[in-house]
C-alpha cells in the first residue's frame, strides 16, 4: 500500500481500535526489558517488579508485554481500554488421551 | 501443557480420568470416574499422589489379603481403603463427597500414570515456590 492510498478520515472525533500482534521469541529478553522499564519507575523495588511480571525463570508474559507496550497518553485522545490477550488462550480444547488397560499382557505373564 | 488429562479405560467401559493442573500451592491432581453416576472425584496434591502410588503397589502385593487403611491430612485430606468383596478395588474418600472406587484392572495403568503425574506435580511445585521467593 502506498502512502497515497492511505485515507485520512474527515471525522473530528470517533472511536478507533489500534491492534498490535506479536510473537514472543525470547521470553528472558522480554522479561529483562520489562524489568528495566519497571525499575525505572519512582519507588519501585525488585520485589515489586517480581510481583508484577514474575521471576526471570517463569515470567508472566502478558504482564511483561503490557509493561512495554502500554501506550502513553495521546494528545487529544481519551484511552478507553487496553488489554493484552494471548492468542487462543483458554480456547483450545483440552485433549484427553485414552489409555486402555492391557488384559492380554497380564494373561501372557500369568 | 496443563491441564494434562489422561483417561484409563477397561474392556467393560470403565473409565478413570487423571488430570494434573497448576494450583497456587503447586499442582492439583484430580481423579474422576465419568462412567459412574454423579461422577465421583477426588482431588490430591503431590503428597496424596505419592501415597496413592504406594498404596496401589501395596494393595497389589496384599491381594487376596487385606491392607490397613491409609490416611493423609491437609487441604486434600483423604482415606485410602482396600476392599476385597465382591472384587478387589480401592476406595478413596474425602469429606463431603462420595468415595471414588478404583477396581484392580485399573491399578497397573494408574500406577504408571501416577509416576508421570508425580513428576509434573513436583515441577509445578518448584515453579510455585520460585514465584513466591
Amino acid at each position: 500500500m502506498g502512502v497515497s492510498e492511505m485515507g485520512y478520515g474527515s471525522v473530528a472525533s470517533g472511536s478507533f481500535t489500534v491492534s498490535l500482534t506479536l510473537k514472543v521469541e525470547d521470553a528472558r529478553a522480554l522479561w529483562a526489558a520489562a524489568a528495566d522499564r519497571a525499575l525505572a519507575a519512582p519507588g519501585m523495588t525488585l520485589a515489586d517488579v517480581l510481583d508484577t511480571i514474575g521471576p526471570r525463570e517463569d515470567p508472566s508474559i502478558a504482564e511483561c508485554i503490557a509493561m512495554l507496550t502500554a501506550p502513553a497518553a495521546l494528545p487529544g485522545c481519551a484511552l478507553d481500554a487496553y488489554e493484552v490477550i494471548e492468542a487462543d488462550a483458554g480456547l483450545a480444547p483440552v485433549q484427553i488421551i485414552q489409555l486402555p488397560t492391557q488384559p492380554v499382557l497380564r494373561a501372557a505373564h500369568a | 501443557m496443563f491441564p494434562r488429562i489422561r483417561e484409563i479405560t477397561d474392556a467393560f467401559g470403565g473409565r478413570l480420568q487423571v488430570s494434573v493442573e497448576e494450583h497456587p500451592s503447586g499442582a492439583l491432581v484430580v481423579l474422576e470416574r465419568p462412567d459412574i453416576t454423579g461422577r465421583p472425584r477426588i482431588m490430591l496434591d503431590g503428597y496424596g499422589v505419592d501415597v496413592l502410588s504406594g498404596y496401589i503397589m501395596s494393595a497389589r502385593l496384599a491381594v487376596p489379603h487385606g491392607l490397613p487403611d491409609e490416611h493423609i491430612d491437609g487441604v486434600f485430606a483423604t482415606r485410602f481403603r482396600l476392599g476385597l468383596d465382591p472384587c478387589a478395588q480401592l476406595a478413596l474418600a474425602q469429606s463431603g463427597g462420595p468415595a471414588l472406587d478404583i477396581p484392580a484392572p485399573f491399578w497397573d495403568r494408574l500406577y504408571a500414570e501416577l509416576c508421570l503425574v508425580a513428576a509434573h506435580a513436583r515441577e509445578l511445585g518448584r515453579r510455585a515456590e520460585a514465584r513466591v521467593h
